[in-house]
C-alpha cells in the first residue's frame, strides 16, 4: 500500500518550469529510485516531499489521507526523514547529541539537566536496531561520511520514520561502506519503511531498488519494476530526448601542433593520470557525472588546485602550475562553475567585474583609466548582449544568464587563448544558453582552444568537436563528434561501458 | 535624494551630522569655536589610523595591535634617539619599524590562516609588553624642540601640523581606494575572497600590504605623539585600536568588510574627537564621554542598517534582480 503518494506535482522557479504534473508514489516495504540526469528535477521533487519547497500545484496523500508539507518539521512528523550526500551533523557534538537532537532525555529540575545517561542508553537503543556497533560518545565530526550517514538514519530511526529518501547518498562513499549502508536500507525496507533513493549510478540502482522511476527535463518518463529493465534501456530512457538546439557547422581545426598538451596529471584520488591535447580552432568537451574530477582537472591547468604528478605545457612551454598568474600570461582562462561563489561579486558594479582579471590603468601611479574601464565594459555588453541598467549596475540584480555573460566578459576582456568554460550554462534560461553557444562557437572559429566541461549532454552534442568522458577520476574514453551521442556518453560516464565490454 | 539613497551613502550622513554637531558645540560653549583647529592635535593620530584600518577593515581584516605598535616604535624611537642617533633618523626608522610590525601580521594572516582578530589580538600582546620592557617602565624625554614643532607646530600661525599631515595622507588613502588597482582589489577581497582568487588577484598580498599600510600609520603615529607630548612611553598607545575601529565604524566602514570610504572613516573620527573636546570644555567627565561615544555608535550603525534594509526593499520591490538571485540559487539546487 502507498505511503506516499504525490499527484500531478508542478513546480517552477521564476517561470521556469522544474517540475511538470509529476505524480510519484512510494510502498511500504520497498525500494523506489528516482533516476534521471542532472536538471531532470529529482532533486526538487524530493525536497517538496521533505518539505523544503512547496509546490505550485498538485496533491500530496500520506497513508491514504492528503496532507500539506509546508515545512521540514511537518514532513518530520510525518515520518519522512532525507540523508542527504553530505550529511549534516554538528561535528562538536556527541553522536548520542546528534541523534538526539532537540529532543535531548530531561530531567525537571534544575532547570532542565540534559539526563546524559538516558541519552547514551537511548542512543545505543538505535544503533542496535541498525545492527551497527557505535561508540555514541564520541564527537560527531571524527565519523566517516558513511558513519555520518548512519548517523542520519538513526536520527530518522529516533522518530519512526516511514519515509526514508536516501539522497546521492554513495557519491562519496567507497564500496564497502556502500556496501554496509545498502544491507541497512534493505533490513529497514524488510521491517515496511518506504524507502526513496535518489542515484546516478546505475547499478546500484538494479542492485537495491524494487521500481524505478525516470525523469527527464522535470517529467516522469517511466515508472517501472527494476527486474523488467536492462541499463541500456535506462540510459536511453534517461537521455532519449530529441534535440532542441541548433547545432555547428564543423570548424577547421588546425591538428599540427596543439595549444595545449595535458600529460600525467594526477591528483588521486580525484584525478589520476589524465593526458589529452587542446587543439587551436575546435571545441574539446568533457563529460562525467558530478564529482568525477572534470572540475578538479581543470583547476589544476589553471593553477587553483595541486597536482601531485604531471605537466601541462601551453604552446611548448611547460607550466609549474599552482600558478594563477602564470595561467594568465600564458592566456589561459577559467569560467568556474559555481557563479556566486567563483565568478562575479554580486555587490559590485558590471563594469568592476569586467574589467577584474585585467584594470586598465595608466602606467604612472597605478591609476585606474575609467574611461577605458567604462568602454570595455560597454563593449562586452553590446558584444556579448548583456541585458543591464548599465554598466554601474551591481551585478546581483541581473539574471542567471546576464551574470554568466559577465563572467564570460570578464575573462574575454583579458584576451585569452585558451578557454576553460565548466558548466557555462548551468541555471541559465534556454535563450541566454544559446547566445553563450555560440559564443563559444565563435571564440574556437577565431583560433582559440576551448574546453567545456558539461553534464548537459545535448550541449556537448551541439558544441563540441571531441569528447573526452570521465569516470571516478580516470578518463576512460574519447569520442569523435560522429561517435559522439548522448547514450555512448552516458554509458562511459556510468562506467556500463567498460563493465559491459 | 531620495531617503534610501541618503541612509545608503552614509559618507553624506555622517558629513551632515558631524556639521550639526559643530553648530551646536559651539553655540553651547563660547570657546569652542577660537579653538577649533588647535583641539585636533589631541586626535589626529587616531584619524590617520583610522584611514588605513579601514582598508584592512574593507579587505575583511582587522588590526588590533596598532595601539601597541604605537608604543613600540615610539619607545625605539626614543631608544635610539637615546643612544645618539639623530631624532628625525630615529623617527623615520620608528615608522619602519611600524611598517615591519604590520608586515609581520600579514605574514601571519595569510600564511597561517589565522582569523585576524586573534594573530593582531596576539601581536598586540607582544608589542605592548615589549615597549614596557624596552622603556624599563620610565618615559623617555627631552627631545630637540624642533622636533616638538611636529605635533605642536603650526604652519602659517595657524594650521596645525598633524591636520596637515593628515589631511595629505587622506588624500593619499582615498586616492589608493578610488582610483588604483590596489583599491580596486581591496575592494573585491572584502566582497569575495574566492572570486578575487579565481579572478587572479593575488590575495595575499594585497592583504599583506593593508597591514604593512596599518603598521606604518601606526608607526607614524607613535612619532608624532612623542613629538606632541615631548616624551615616549611603553603605555603611550595603550587602547588606541579601539578608538579607531570606533571610528571607522561610525564612519560607514562595513565591520564585516567589503564596503567603506575614507571620507566616512575620517569624517566618523572628526565626529568623536570634535564631541570629546566640546565636553571637555563642558567639563564633562571622561566617563560620561565614554558612554556618549558607545552610543554614538550604535546609533550609527543601526542608522546605516536601516540604510540597507530600504536599499534591499527598494530591489525587492523595483526590480526583477533580488527575487531572481534568489530563485536561481534554489533552481540551481539540483
Amino acid at each position: 500500500m502507498d505511503i506516499l503518494k504525490m499527484v500531478n506535482i508542478s513546480k517552477s522557479f521564476n517561470g521556469t518550469a522544474v517540475l511538470k504534473d509529476v505524480s510519484f508514489e512510494v510502498r511500504a516495504g520497498e525500494v523506489h529510485a528516482l533516476i534521471g540526469e542532472n536538471g531532470a528535477g529529482k532533486s526538487t521533487l524530493i525536497k517538496i516531499a521533505a518539505g523544503v519547497y512547496n509546490s505550485d500545484d498538485g496533491e500530496t496523500f500520506f497513508d491514504g489521507r492528503e496532507v500539506q508539507i509546508g515545512t521540514p518539521a511537518d514532513a518530520h512528523r510525518l515520518g519522512i526523514f532525507t540523508v542527504h550526500q553530505e550529511p549534516s551533523v554538528m561535528p562538536n557534538l556527541s553522536v548520542a547529541e546528534n541523534v538526539l537532537m532537540g529532543f535531548h532525555p530531561y530531567r525537571r529540575f534544575a532547570f532542565r539537566w540534559v539526563d546524559k545517561k538516558a541519552m547514551y542508553r537511548k542512543t545505543e537503543e538505535v544503533f542496535g536496531k541498525l545492527g551497527l556497533k557505535m561508540d555514541v560518545r564520541r564527537n560527531a565530526g571524527e565519523l566517516t561520511i558513511a558513519q555520518q550517514q548512519m548517523l542520519e538514519i538513526a536520527k530518522a530511526l529516533v522518530h519512526d520514520v516511514r519515509v526514508l529518501i536516501l539522497d546521492e547518498p554513495t557519491a562519496t562513499l567507497s564500496d564497502h561502506e556502500t556496501g554496509l549502508l545498502f544491507e541497512i536500507v534493505r533490513r529497514l525496507r524488510d521491517q515496511g519503511t518506504a524507502v526513496i533513493f535518489v542515484s546516478h549510478r546505475l547499478h546500484e540502482v538494479f542492485s537495491l531498488s524494487d521500481r524505478i522511476t525516470v525523469m527527464r527535463d522535470g517529467e516522469k518518463v517511466a515508472t517501472s519494476v527494476a527486474a523488467s529493465l536492462s541499463e541500456q534501456e535506462l540510459v536511453r530512457l534517461m537521455v532519449g530526448r530529441e534535440l532542441r538546439l541548433g547545432s555547428f557547422e564543423s570548424r577547421a581545426t588546425n591538428r599540427e601542433k596543439p595549444l595545449l598538451q595535458v600529460s600525467g596529471l594526477s591528483n588521486a584520488p580525484w584525478f589520476d593520470d589524465v593526458s589529452f591535447a587542446l587543439y587551436p580552432g575546435e571545441v574539446l568537451a568533457m563529460a562525467g557525472l558530478v564529482g568525477s574530477g572534470r572540475t578538479n582537472v581543470a583547476e589544476a591547468i589553471f593553477g587553483i588546485q595541486p597536482a601531485r604528478s604531471g605537466q601541462v605545457v601551453v604552446n611548448g612551454e611547460a607550466l609549474h602550475m599552482r600558478s594563477i598568474k602564470q595561467a594568465l600570461e600564458h592566456g589561459i582562462a577559467y569560467i568556474p562553475e559555481d557563479r556566486h561563489k567563483h565568478g562575479v561579486a554580486l555587490a559590485m558594479s558590471l563594469r568592476a567585474n569586467v574589467t577584474l582579471v585585467n584594470v586598465p590603468a595608466r602606467p604612472r601611479l597605478g591609476c585606474i583609466d575609467r574611461r577605458r574601464e567604462i568602454q570595455i565594459s560597454a563593449e562586452a555588453v553590446q558584444r556579448l548582449n548583456i541585458k543591464a541598467q548599465g554598466v554601474e549596475q551591481p551585478v546581483g540584480q541581473l539574471s542567471g544568464g546576464n551574470q554568466q555573460k559577465v563572467v564570460l566578459a570578464k575573462w574575454l576582456a583579458a584576451g585569452p587563448k585558451i578557454i576553460i568554460l565548466d558548466e557555462p550554462t548551468r541555471g541559465v534560461d534556454v535563450g541566454a544558453k544559446g547566445e553563450i553557444h555560440r559564443i563559444i562557437d565563435g571564440l574556437a572559429r577565431e583560433g582559440n582552444a576551448v574546453l567545456v566541461i558539461s553534464s548537459d549532454l545535448p550541449e556537448i552534442l551541439v558544441l563540441a568537436d571531441r569528447t573526452l568522458v570521465m569516470h571516478e577520476g580516470r578518463l576512460v574514453g574519447e569520442l569523435h563528434r560522429e561517435d559522439t551521442s548522448e547514450e555512448s556518453i552516458m554509458a562511459l560516464a556510468t562506467g556500463t561501458a567498460i563493465r559491459t565490454a | 535624494m531620495k531617503r534610501s539613497k541618503f541612509f545608503a551613502n552614509w559618507s553624506y550622513g555622517i558629513i551632515a551630522v558631524f556639521l550639526l554637531e559643530m553648530v551646536i558645540l559651539s553655540s553651547v560653549t563660547p570657546k569652542f569655536l577660537s579653538n577649533l583647529l588647535p583641539m585636533t592635535e589631541n586626535f589626529m593620530p587616531i584619524g590617520i589610523m583610522a584611514l588605513s584600518m579601514t582598508l584592512v577593515i574593507i579587505a575583511g581584516g582587522i588590526d588590533l595591535s596598532i595601539g601597541s605598535v604605537v608604543s613600540f616604535s615610539g619607545v625605539i624611537m626614543g631608544l635610539l634617539w637615546q643612544h645618539g642617533m639623530n631624532i628625525w633618523v630615529a623617527g623615520l626608522l620608528a615608522v619602519l619599524i611600524g611598517g615591519l610590525a604590520g608586515f609581520i601580521n600579514g605574514q601571519i594572516i595569510v600564511r597561517t590562516g589565522i582569523q585576524p582578530l586573534i594573530a593582531t589580538l596576539a601581536t598586540q600582546f607582544i608589542w605592548g609588553s615589549l615597549a614596557v620592557v624596552l622603556s624599563n617602565q620610565g618615559s623617555i624625554y627631552g627631545f630637540p624642540g624642533s622636533f616638538l614643532l611636529l605635533g605642536t607646530g603650526f604652519l602659517y600661525g595657524y594650521l596645525p601640523v598633524q591636520l596637515v599631515i593628515f589631511v595629505v595622507l587622506a588624500l593619499l588613502f582615498a586616492y589608493l581606494l578610488n582610483k588604483t588597482v590596489f583599491g580596486r582589489q581591496v575592494l573585491f577581497i572584502g566582497n569575495s575572497e574566492s572570486v578575487s582568487a579565481y579572478s587572479g588577484v593575488n590575495v595575499n598580498r594585497v592583504k599583506t600590504w593593508t597591514y604593512v599600510l596599518s603598521g606604518l600609520t601606526a608607526g607614524l603615529s607613535g612619532v608624532i605623539m612623542g613629538s606632541f607630548f615631548a616624551s615616549v612611553r611603553g603605555d603611550m598607545g595603550q587602547g588606541l585600536e579601539l578608538t579607531v575601529i570606533t571610528g571607522c565604524l561610525v564612519g560607514g566602514v562595513n565591520v564585516f568588510g567589503g564596503a567603506g570610504t575614507i571620507v566616512g572613516a575620517a569624517f566618523g573620527v572628526l565626529l568623536l574627537g570634535m564631541l570629546s573636546q566640546g565636553l571637555n570644555f563642558m567639563n564633562v567627565s571622561s566617563q560620561v564621554q565614554a558612554i556618549i561615544t558607545g552610543v554614538i555608535l550604535i546609533l550609527a550603525v543601526a542608522i546605516q542598517q536601516l540604510g540597507t534594509i530600504f536599499a534591499r526593499r527598494r530591489k525587492m520591490t523595483g526590480g526583477e534582480g533580488a527575487g531572481k538571485l534568489r530563485g536561481e540559487r534554489r533552481a540551481r539546487v539540483e
